[in-house]
């Protein structure tokens, strides 16, 4: 009885599943869109597949869009297009010993600089207090009266 | 056709051209000659020099102009920009539409900021005057040297053509008529801080008297830039028609790392003349934002970038630039390794919890930002010239590097101008920053529930624009109540007297909520923006967002110089109608869609029209929110920057009002 529960359980989880693989068009459409706009178009100026008005690009497009009807994943397609083309068509570089450097940059500079700054201040923080600007004389203090008198 | 004087007056720009090129020289050799002649009269020569220069080089540019307005097709640059057909506004816009007039364009800015600071500072610092120019003129003089040796865009053709090509198609447009000038007065402005750093650093000239100066010159130059970015960005959008406006594209970089940079530069200036720290850090800011701009010019001329804003160039100019620049920075920075420690200021007490600290961590992010954007520019150049392999950096991952250092901006952005001076009292901080974080929170809690499941950066972004906002606004309402209870004033006198008497504060208050604008602008454009892509036949309506729009057929349309189908498409929600354009142009053989946009304060519909296959029209529509945003923010930024400067204008009248009654007094 317990096993039976199981079955159906585990039916009514998957028969919705299954029939999901017909996916709507308008969200192949912007998984298109997504797939794309991380893809270079290969024969324009840095621009993506997404945005770019070449014939190139439309073809690529236009794959994309049948590779995602045919139920293939984002993953499986920008694979492809990596396999095809290299590393050069991801707008987004890998994580790779090429393009490690441009993620581990930003995280260490930001650690060398906030430690740098971290370090002067708390140096610093013991330094003696600036000497204040000299208080104002009785003269000073009249010629302040006298222009505001003015105004 | 021009004839007989009117067509060789070019020659006379020529002429001025050399001659200025020799004045320039002469302008940086002069104190140097002073010095070694010990005749001290010279020095002034570089001063007077300036001035001539700017008048050589304005003959030279209005040469150009003149042969552009009258068709003058024996000039080469004139052939291969312009022809009978283009508009007068064009015309004259051609001086900056081709690689060789945009460079003298560039020389003759850098002349004009010379002058007038050759005019700035005969009275104020006359004895190091001799010095800044000197530094101003060997840069005037290695640029002209590339424009007369390597882009001379005053080369005659011979044969003269009947008719010239055609400018660039997709510069016809006001945007980019406008956008290199700003972009240059930007660039070439921060020559301007680097000329005052290089005489500070030759002559001992300790930089508390001068750096007030620059700042001046710096926010001048920040403002341009800052303009600059955003026509160019305007440009990009109404012109290119990919529906966006930012694309991280390595030239757009190439003006963004200056800002960057720049950025830093303006606010810790400020720093320093409050509590006198950060000389040599401010010294090397301001060598390095002069750098990203001379690096700038080189990635865009020298041809090592593909990009739709660069410049097809000659050999040989990339070498001369990539030689010019590493001669520069190698003076530069070796100057400031040499003779920087004399700037240093003595070490005085900061707190972490100051104004100086938050300027210190804005310096910090700012920096951070900017060499983000440089590696991620640089290093695909670097890689495929070293090691030959092609890899792309492009906004996937500027997005993910970039929004969070911005977000981390923001929150610095809110603290920073709550805290005091030297040491803030903890406590009312903690005070001032609960209704903010409150009302942040609250609106971030409403992005989530309105919108639900969007990205992370929308409720983030949203909630700190409103905690920067409240703290702006509540930090303004306290500065007028304390003014009501001190001067027994009206609500409205006193925020006038408040707002009017403290204009570089409050300035930069109005610039911080010109940010905001944009942010709100960039997270809704960026992240709520649809699309679709379809082919159309006359009658079909297409819905994208809320927006349903209606083909209704295309006709042919004219333009001066162009030729075009020109779509018609009708918005049913408004009524309002779109006229997307696929233009061909005299003498090109591109096509060029011309997008058309609706624009109402919450949203843009922005159409573009492709090709047609069999009957139907390829569509490409775009609902692109708040995008309005940004352009008001960009002016906002403007504005709160020129009301921000006016009291320097201000102090001087009064200065010049009230000097009489000083003197009688002392």
């Amino acid at each position: 009885m317990r096993r039976l529960t199981w079955m159906v359980l585990l039916w009514a989880w998957l028969v919705p599943s299954m029939a999901a693989t017909v996916v709507h068009e308008s969200v192949i459409h912007r998984r298109e869109i997504a797939i794309a706009s991380k893809l270079r178009c290969t024969v324009c100026q840095a621009e993506s597949l997404a945005v770019s008005q070449a014939g190139l690009a439309r073809d690529m497009r236009k794959l994309i869009r049948q590779k995602l009807r045919a139920g293939e994943t984002p993953a499986q397609i920008r694979a492809y297009f990596v396999k095809r083309y290299g590393d050069y068509i991801l707008l987004k570089p890998p994580f790779d010993p090429l393009g490690a450097i441009l993620w581990i940059w930003p995280f260490a500079l930001a650690a060398a600089f906030g430690g740098v700054a971290i370090a002067v201040m708390r140096r610093r923080a013991h330094a003696p207090m600036p000497p204040s600007a000299p208080e104002l004389g009785p003269e000073d203090q009249a010629r302040i009266e006298a222009l505001t008198r003015q105004e | 056709m021009v004839s007989g004087v009117s067509l060789n007056l070019i020659e006379l720009g020529h002429f001025a051209a050399y001659l200025a090129f020799f004045v320039a020289i002469t302008q940086a050799l002069a104190p140097l000659a002073a010095r070694v002649f010990k005749a001290p009269g010279l020095r002034t020569v570089s001063v007077n020099a300036a001035a001539l220069l700017f008048l050589l080089t304005t003959v030279g540019a209005l040469t150009i102009v003149y042969s552009l307005l009258t068709n003058n097709f024996s000039v080469l640059y004139v052939a291969s920009n312009s022809n009978t057909h283009l508009p007068i506004f064009y015309k004259i816009a051609a001086l900056w539409g081709g690689h060789r007039g945009s460079l003298y364009l560039w020389v003759w800015i850098m002349t004009g900021y010379a002058a007038a600071v050759a005019y700035h500072g005969r009275s104020r610092y006359p004895d190091r005057l001799p010095v800044i120019m000197a530094v101003e003129g060997a840069l005037i003089a290695g640029f002209y040297g590339l424009i007369l040796f390597l882009s001379d865009p005053f080369t005659r053709l011979f044969p003269i053509p009947a008719q010239g090509q055609n400018m660039n198609p997709l510069l016809q447009d006001p945007g980019m008529v406008i956008h290199p000038p700003m972009l240059y007065m930007g660039y070439v402005g921060f020559s301007i801080p680097f000329s005052f750093a290089m005489a500070a650093l030759l002559t001992n000239w300790k930089s508390e008297l001068w750096i007030g100066h620059t700042r001046r010159w710096a926010l001048f130059a920040w403002g341009f830039l800052t303009a600059g970015i955003i026509f160019g960005a305007w440009w990009s959008y109404y012109v290119l028609g990919w529906g966006g406006y930012w694309g991280w594209d390595p030239v757009e970089n190439a003006s963004f790392m200056p800002w960057l940079m720049g950025t830093a530069l303006i606010h810790s200036i400020s720093v320093q003349e409050r509590r006198r720290m950060l000389h040599t850090w401010n010294i090397f800011l301001i060598i390095t934002t002069f750098a990203l701009s001379l690096l700038g010019t080189f990635l865009v001329r020298s041809g090592v970038l593909a990009s739709v804003h660069a410049f097809s160039a000659a050999p040989g100019q990339g070498i001369y630039l990539l030689t010019f620049m590493v001669v520069v920075l190698t003076l530069a920075f070796g100057l400031f390794l040499v003779k920087g420690g004399y700037q240093q200021a003595e070490e005085s007490f900061i707190s972490p919890f100051s104004r100086e600290s938050m300027f210190i961590w804005n310096n910090v992010i700012f920096t951070v930002a900017c060499a983000s954007v440089l590696l991620g520019t640089l290093y695909p150049l670097f890689l495929q010239a070293a090691t030959g392999a092609r890899i792309s950096v492009g906004p996937p991952y500027f997005d993910l590097v970039m929004v969070p250092i911005f977000l981390i901006m923001l929150v610095v952005m809110a603290i920073g101008p709550l805290v005091s001076w030297r040491k803030a009292n903890v406590l009312k901080l903690r005070g001032r920053l609960v209704a903010p974080t409150l009302v942040g929170v609250a609106f971030a809690a409403l992005v989530v529930v309105v919108w639900g499941p969007v990205y992370w950066t929308a409720p983030v972004a949203v909630g700190l624009v409103a905690f920067v906002a409240t703290s702006i606004f509540a930090n303004l309402a306290r500065a007028v109540a304390q003014r009501r209870k001190q001067h027994k004033e009206g609500l409205a006198q006193a925020f006038m007297a408040t707002v009017l008497g403290n204009r570089r504060h409050y300035g930069g208050m109005i610039v911080h909520m010109g940010i905001l604008v944009i942010v709100i602008g960039l997270t809704g454009s960026g992240l709520f923006a649809s699309s679709k892509l379809v082919m159309m036949a006359p009658g079909d309506i297409l819905q994208v967002a809320h927006e349903r729009v209606r083909f209704d057929g295309t006709r042919n349309v004219r333009g001066p110089d162009y030729t075009a189908v020109q779509g018609r498409l009708t918005i049913l929600n408004n009524g309002a109608q779109l006229r997307p354009e696929q233009r061909v142009f005299f003498g090109s053989p591109m096509q060029v869609e011309r997008p058309s946009v609706n624009s109402t304060p919450l949203r843009d519909v922005y159409v573009d029209i492709g090709d047609k296959h069999d009957g139907k029209w390829e569509i490409h529509l775009f609902v692109n929110p708040l995008v309005n945003f940004i352009w008001t923010g960009g002016g906002i930024v403007i504005g709160g920057l020129a009301f921000s400067l006016s009291d320097y204008v201000r102090r001087r009248k009064h200065a010049v009002a009230t000097s009489g009654a000083v003197a009688s007094h002392s």
